[in-house]
């Protein structure tokens, strides 16, 4: 009995359960499956088609994703002749590990009792924003190492991307933090019961959704994997369950930055039920997550440089504004005279 | 230039409403679902070849007006018989259903049979050699529950899909 009562707290503690079960790895899997189904069946309803069927075809193929990921499993894993292959095949995994690190100081609410943040600190949102940047270094890698003209191209554009999206998305971070001052995001979450961040600068919000939608690679800003002129980008070369996990890591950002944007910009778990905020903050972050994919359906695809003058001239000015308006309000008494 | 912007982004919203009509507007859909739901072709449709060997005088018409050389003409000798004639062959890896061959045919010995679903597990089922083009081909579907529908333009939706 007391052996079961300590593995049970050792699981319960958030150094392992926040990494481990929510909002950490066994969520993330969750919740991919089904964000994965529900693009394939919006983009189909809205295309007038029925997308993903056959499989568990009574609750309208939500298995088919996991039907692909065993596809995955079993298929033939392909390293070809002159890639780098030490970093080829570690790139994906380091990516993907990397992807998962920003949930360690991103707060998600409680759960029976449990303070789900495995480590805050006075700097959280700093540290969660750099630990985010470094994912694309990676993807650049994967592209590298291939040693193939599409990936190369691929990873160069994400290249491009990346210093046209980073430098809005933080400077809108940012002004949050002068807004609330403190980069504390429990704190930031708490400051905002009474009226959320988007509400009050919405700037702030909008420059760091485009930004989130751009680092993510969704559609507008498909860029990086535009699968009608490269292949896959840089995902061009992998195959088997390699390609399993490189598909994975946009979506695992997605959710990382999802969590993060309800945290700064829509209050979190406020208004909160006592013991199940979580519930509430995951609630938002799925709507935040259809929305995106959802984008899908309506959008065609930026060009590199179309994207690139958006993120400097409209994204950056944007931010700019952001972060002027917070110092204004500031000014004016702080966000309690609001 | 801040009337450009907002007009910009009155046309992103109204793209985003556009989608959100069409996600949530019901049944508007025009997929058939193949193996399900059979389209009842129409009368004329060509399909694949079946031969009359009654009928054939082995003349070499049908090869000759061939314009992808999908059929050539070989030696067949009959089992009971023994009697050997000259019979067209289709590879249809060439085939393209014009149906040249069943007009130029003196003997109407070749017709069509407008059936079109045949899958084949290899390559070399493709080619039709005379006896499997007497026999003519035959629909082997995975779905014993297959029904057939015709295809009506609907003003709403488009395309609907009518049970027979």
């Amino acid at each position: 009995m007391e052996v079961i009562n300590l593995i049970l707290s050792l699981l319960l503690h958030p150094s392992i359960f926040v990494p481990l079960i929510f909002p950490g790895l066994i969520t993330i899997l969750v919740v991919i499956i089904l964000l994965i189904w529900a693009e394939r069946k919006i983009a189909a309803k809205i295309q007038m088609r029925i997308g993903p069927l056959y499989v568990t075809r009574r609750f309208g193929g939500v298995l088919q994703l996991l039907a692909d990921l065993l596809r995955y499993m079993f298929a033939e894993l392909i390293i070809s002749k002159d890639s780098d292959k030490l970093m080829f095949i570690a790139s994906p995994i380091i990516a993907l590990t990397v992807t998962l690190l920003p949930l360690a100081v991103i707060p998600a609410g409680s759960l029976l009792g449990i303070e789900l943040i495995a480590l805050r600190t006075s700097i959280g949102l700093l540290a969660a924003l750099t630990l985010l940047s470094l994912t694309p270094i990676f993807i650049i890698v994967m592209g590298w190492a291939s040693n193939n003209k599409f990936a190369l191209i691929g990873s160069l554009r994400e290249g491009y991307l990346m210093i046209s999206y980073e430098v809005p998305m933080y400077l809108s971070a940012l002004s949050v933090a002068i807004l609330h001052g403190s980069l504390d995001i429990v704190n930031v979450v708490n400051n905002q019961q009474r009226i959320w961040t988007a509400l009050i600068n919405p700037f702030a919000a909008f420059s760091f959704f485009t930004s989130m939608i751009m680092s993510t690679s969704r559609f507008p800003f498909e860029i990086t994997e535009s699968d009608s002129e490269l292949v896959a980008g840089p995902y061009t070369e992998y195959s088997s369950i390699l390609y399993g996990l490189v598909m994975g890591v946009p979506y695992m950002r997605l959710y990382v930055f999802a969590l993060l944007f309800v945290d700064l910009f829509l209050g979190g778990w406020h208004p909160t039920i006592d013991g199940f905020s979580s519930i509430i903050l995951i609630s938002k972050v799925l709507i935040i997550l259809l929305f995106s994919v959802f984008l899908r359906s309506v959008y065609p695809r930026y060009r590199l440089d179309q994207a690139i003058r958006i993120g400097w001239h409209s994204l950056f000015v944007l931010s700019l504004i952001s972060i002027i308006l917070s110092l204004l309000i500031i000014g004016f008494g702080g966000i309690s005279g609001c | 230039m801040v009337a450009k912007i907002i007009s910009n982004f009155y046309y992103h919203i109204r793209a985003m409403l556009t989608g959100l009509r069409y996600l949530l507007s019901p049944g508007v859909r025009i997929t058939l679902k193949y193996p399900d739901e059979l389209l009842l072709l129409p009368e004329n449709y060509r399909g694949m070849l079946k031969l009359n060997n009654e009928l054939c005088i082995g003349c070499g018409l049908c090869s000759q007006i061939c314009p992808a050389g999908a059929l050539s003409l070989k030696l067949f000798e009959y089992e009971q018989t023994k009697q050997i004639r000259r019979h067209p062959e289709v590879d249809y890896k060439r085939c393209i259903f014009c149906g040249f061959c069943v007009d130029i045919c003196p003997s109407k010995a070749l017709e069509l049979t407008g059936i079109h679903d045949a899958a084949f597990y290899v390559g070399d089922e493709l080619y039709y050699e005379v006896d499997r083009l007497i026999t003519g081909p035959k629909i082997d579907l995975p779905c014993k529950k297959s029904k057939y529908v015709v295809s009506e333009i609907d003003e709403v939706r488009g395309i609907v899909y009518r049970n027979v």
